[in-house]
């Protein structure tokens, strides 16, 4: 510390000490502890295995790269960091750049929060915001060691990142409209922070084998809660009991995206408010026990539920529940919200603004402006591309949020921010002020609005690049503009960058998830085409993969399938029921000539990701110059498996349960015999035999395995080809979910092949 | 690596930073062509062009008045900048710097301008990239170390004036304190006197004030 000339102290030289008391004692001593392990770490006196659970619980993530190994379009090469012997979790070197996860509860800003995560993501980021599709925040290439002092300077304004990773109860999101909505049947705000709260390091919430995600929405048709996704959710409900209106919850548990989503099943018509906590408590303690520990793969609480049933799952709660000792904090925020006022938080000027007409208000109120409940106020949607924004843009935006709208500002599980309580009087000055700082982008909530999650950018797991499509297919979609129908303007195209589903696309009308395919010897980038999926209802339905197309063809399907759309339905169809109407074998047919592939030679681009022009192929893959490729048998036998995924979804369609799951079952069997006939030539057609060459020759040897889901997808084989030994009666879900597996059996498959393929040229 | 730095015993407010951005902008702002950084700068990578552990490649690009393209290193983050509408080639100084505060401003200056050469020399064919060489942005996100201050700003001039007289001799430059008020403390600096200089000439400046 340094004096000054006049002998006054100066503001001490380290975050901690000045920030002082201002940072709360619990916090203060919860992150000196995190401090405290990576020095631990650093001295090697914990394991990797340990510490990155330890990490991740306070919201530090691994990002691409961080395992120091780098394809640079010409070969794989070693990222040499200064400790270069130091990890931060198994493979993870210690200066690796990584990610940070800053938790919202219902995606709430303040102005004063909106400033300091400004100043954090450019003192310890690369100066943007990411909101996520939870309403998240992300800061990326972020050092280890920087994170204490980070997560102190947010402590200060009320932020935490504990529990935003790992085995934990994440971020509890809820619809960015409540308390404003005009659907809505009450504010499920109170209650989203009551279950954040009670939660957020609860000693039964701690012993989860993977995490678990609660969500929250006021109505049951509008699709800003996403509750039927969630692990747990409450759709609000009233009820007269006695003569006096309850609130309570549709409650529901057991949802998920993840590579197999599962529609959430109903726990409680209605459950009580004041049982709402202890519910969640006795959820948390079931799946705690139950919940499977050791295979990663099967430990959502989707699974625990469906291998339970919700019937026994719901026993076991209840049983739980009646066990439960008293707690005060079950009931303590109701007083507070039944306390509660429904606004405004602003008086209506008398006087009104008039609006200055011209064509960029006229398009932002049209796209970004909605009515409120409350009458004389509305809220507007502040659109982020891909759900960025900068240091400077979130710090102009704090103090347009103080002019215009208090603190009442929510991300939205859209990547966007909602300002609510604006005055209409203010809507052409805040447009203005929003212009000022490049914010007022007349395209929330749009076709082009789309969500896409980091996929390769900065994901480990990411395939394709899904931000890169994005980019593309958002300048694709604007320049078409004008010449875009009406009709699909409010359309929504979400994309992931793997079958981990993170940028949501099994619920969009038009999703991709990014895979990759052999051809002409090459690994090449390719996007599967999800339609019909059901934003509405909470999440009401998900879409089903048609085929996979090569990204770069990926912008000419969107447009076929849009144009097809336009010319094609009937009277005021929507997507979802055109898409069921038209069926999936023409969908597949309109798209079938852009699944193909041109040669290396003839066009390059194809074998690169978009906004990234390294090659997309393993570095020790042979580029000749051959006249000509032959297709491996194992491609057409993959090939094969994928059409007979589309028979079965044809079937299911049909209503044909049983048909459907056998074909997919049928499926997966000739994917696997492919790849075992390379192993074992003369291999039969008989199941048994299949199976077994598959397990001896590429599940035992661990060949199969994929690098970060490990056994996942050759233990789909094992178990559905023990259920079909035993008697298998298939529900629509269990169907559904059977193509589902088997379609990531044959992904697998897949990659397999592009992890040990040579290119046989002729 | 610890965030806390070390202090400048000569300073009453301010110590070296970690972290500093240094700004030239692009000449002409219409014919830059973003598209083409991101495989200038993935190509650096094969290269090695630039000193540091090189990372990855970022696309900003749907960003308005965002970072652009971002090369990361270890050490030091290059970004083709656009705050304020105005594009530019912007080097930040991330971690492992050492010395006293000119010297890192010094080595941040040329890191930029070395990186700003090297942009010219590869894009020297067809639509070439050149940098304004009158003007720089200098921007302080290490608020512990050089907070955004009246104070400090009196106090980081001088040593800037030290690093800059190594570039442009006796050519008076000033000064303009620029930026969101409780953002990072950002001086916008113009060369004033009389002269022309040349990048390469800046280069070699800097690298001789540099040691």
């Amino acid at each position: 510390m340094t004096t000054n000339g006049s002998g006054q102290a100066p503001e001490p030289r380290a975050w901690k000490a000045r920030l002082g008391s201002r940072l709360g004692e619990k916090l203060s001593r919860e992150i000196d502890s995190f401090e405290g392990q990576i020095e631990q770490k650093r001295a090697g006196k914990l394991t990797d295995e340990v510490f990155a659970e330890m990490r991740l619980r306070r919201g530090v993530y691994g990002q691409r790269y961080d395992n120091g190994q780098r394809h640079d379009g010409v070969s794989s090469r070693e990222l040499v960091f200064p400790n270069a012997e130091l990890t931060k979790g198994p493979g993870t070197l210690w200066d690796a750049p990584g990610m940070v996860r800053i938790k919202n509860p219902f995606g709430a800003l303040t102005a004063d929060q909106m400033d300091v995560l400004a100043e954090v993501s450019e003192e310890y980021a690369d100066g943007i915001l990411h909101v996520t599709t939870r309403q998240d925040i992300q800061l990326h290439f972020v050092h280890l060691e920087e994170t204490p002092d980070l997560m102190r300077r947010l402590g200060v304004v009320g932020i935490t990142t504990h529990e935003a990773c790992g085995n934990a109860v994440r971020n509890v999101t809820a619809c960015h409209l409540s308390g404003v909505c005009t659907t809505q049947t009450f504010d499920v705000t109170p209650y989203a922070a009551a279950v954040s709260d009670f939660l957020l390091g609860h000693p039964d919430a701690q012993e989860f084998g993977r995490k678990f995600k609660p969500a929250f929405s006021g109505c049951a048709d509008r699709p800003c809660g996403l509750v039927k996704m969630h692990d747990i959710g409450g759709i609000a409900r009233v009820r007269e009991v006695d003569g006096v209106e309850r609130r309570g919850f549709e409650f529901y548990v057991g949802g998920g995206l993840g590579a197999v989503p599962h529609q959430a099943e109903l726990f409680d018509e209605f459950l009580p408010e004041e049982e709402l906590l202890p519910i969640c408590q006795s959820i948390s303690r079931v799946f705690a026990r139950l919940g499977e520990k050791d295979v990663r793969s099967r430990a959502r609480l989707k699974f625990l539920v469906a291998k339970l049933g919700i019937e026994e799952f719901r026993r076991l709660v209840l049983e739980d529940r009646a066990g439960l000792t008293e707690d005060s904090r079950w009931t303590a925020f109701l007083d507070d919200v039944h306390k509660g006022h429904d606004g405004p938080l602003w008086q209506i000027e008398k006087k009104r603004d008039k609006l200055t007409p011209s064509p960029q208000l006229e398009a932002w109120l049209g796209t970004n402006v909605t009515q409120q409940r409350q009458p004389g106020y509305k809220v507007v949607m502040i659109y982020l591309p891909l759900g960025d924004i900068t240091a400077d843009q979130m710090r102009g935006l704090a103090d347009v949020a103080r002019r215009f709208t208090g603190d009442a500002v929510r991300m939205t599980v859209e990547q966007n921010l909602a300002f609510r309580w604006v005055r209409e009087s203010d809507l052409s000055a805040l447009h203005e002020a929003l212009e000022e700082l490049a914010l007022a982008d007349p395209r929330a909530e749009t076709l082009t609005d789309i969500t896409a999650c980091p996929g390769t950018d900065t994901c480990k797991l990411g395939i394709s690049s899904s931000r890169g499509l994005a980019r593309t297919l958002m300048d694709h979609l604007e320049t078409r503009g004008e010449e875009l129908d009406e009709v699909v303007r409010g359309l929504r195209i979400k994309i992931s960058g793997c079958f981990n589903s993170c940028g949501q696309h099994h619920m969009a009308d038009i999703g991709f998830w990014g895979v990759s395919r052999k051809r002409n010897g090459y690994n090449v980038p390719h996007f599967q085409v999800v339609l019909g999926g059901q934003w509405a209802e909470n999440a009401g339905s998900y879409g089903l993969a048609i085929v996979a197309v090569p990204g770069r063809n990926i912008p000419a399907a969107t447009d076929r399938i849009i144009q097809y759309y336009v010319d094609e339905r009937e009277g005021d169809e929507g997507f979802k029921a055109f898409v069921t109407r038209v069926g999936k074998a023409s969908l597949r047919t309109l798209l079938q000539d852009l699944t193909e592939v041109p040669a290396y030679e003839q066009d390059r681009s194809f074998y690169s990701n978009w906004g990234d022009p390294r090659e997309f192929t393993l570095g020790d893959m042979g580029v000749g110059e051959c006249a000509g490729q032959i297709v491996s048998p194992v491609e057409f036998g993959l090939q094969a498996s994928e059409r007979e995924i589309f028979s079965a979804q044809d079937r299911l369609d049909q209503g044909d349960f049983n048909g459907a799951a056998d074909i997919a079952y049928g499926a997966m069997l000739i994917a696997a015999r492919t790849l075992a006939r390379e192993k074992e030539i003369g291999l039969g057609e008989d199941p048994e035999a299949v199976v077994a060459a598959f397990k001896t020759h590429l599940f035992d040897p661990g060949l199969f395995h994929d690098p970060f889901a490990g056994g996942k997808f050759g233990n789909y084989l094992f178990r559905v080809h023990r259920e079909r030994k035993n008697g298998f009666e298939a529900t629509p879900s269990r169907a559904r979910q059977r193509i589902e597996e088997a379609q990531l059996f044959i992904e697998a498959a897949h990659s397999y092949h592009v992890r040990t393929a040579e290119t046989v040229s002729v | 690596m610890s965030t806390q730095v070390a202090p400048d015993v000569r300073s009453r407010v301010l110590s070296a930073p970690q972290r500093v951005g240094v700004k030239l902008f692009v000449e002409d702002q219409e014919a830059f062509d973003r598209a083409r950084m991101i495989e200038v700068f993935h190509r650096w990578i094969q290269e090695d062009r630039l000193p540091g552990t090189l990372v990855d490649v970022h696309d900003y690009t749907h960003v308005q008045e965002g970072p652009g393209v971002l090369l990361i290193a270890h050490e030091w983050h290059l970004r083709t900048d656009e705050a304020g509408g105005r594009i530019g080639l912007e080097y930040e100084m991330k971690r492992e710097a050492s010395g006293t505060l000119s010297e890192r401003l010094g080595e941040a200056v040329a890191s930029l301008l070395e990186a700003a050469a090297a942009l010219e020399q590869d894009t020297a064919g067809d639509n070439p990239v050149r940098f304004v060489t009158r003007e720089m942005v200098f921007r302080f996100t290490d608020r512990l170390a050089v907070p955004a201050t009246d104070a400090a700003f009196e106090e980081v001039t001088p040593e800037l004036e030290k690093v800059l007289a190594g570039l442009y001799g006796d050519a008076p430059v000033e000064f303009e304190r620029v930026g969101h008020a409780r953002g990072p403390l950002t001086l916008h600096m113009r060369v004033v006197g009389e002269g022309e200089w040349t990048l390469e000439e800046l280069v070699s400046g800097a690298r001789s004030a540099a040691g």
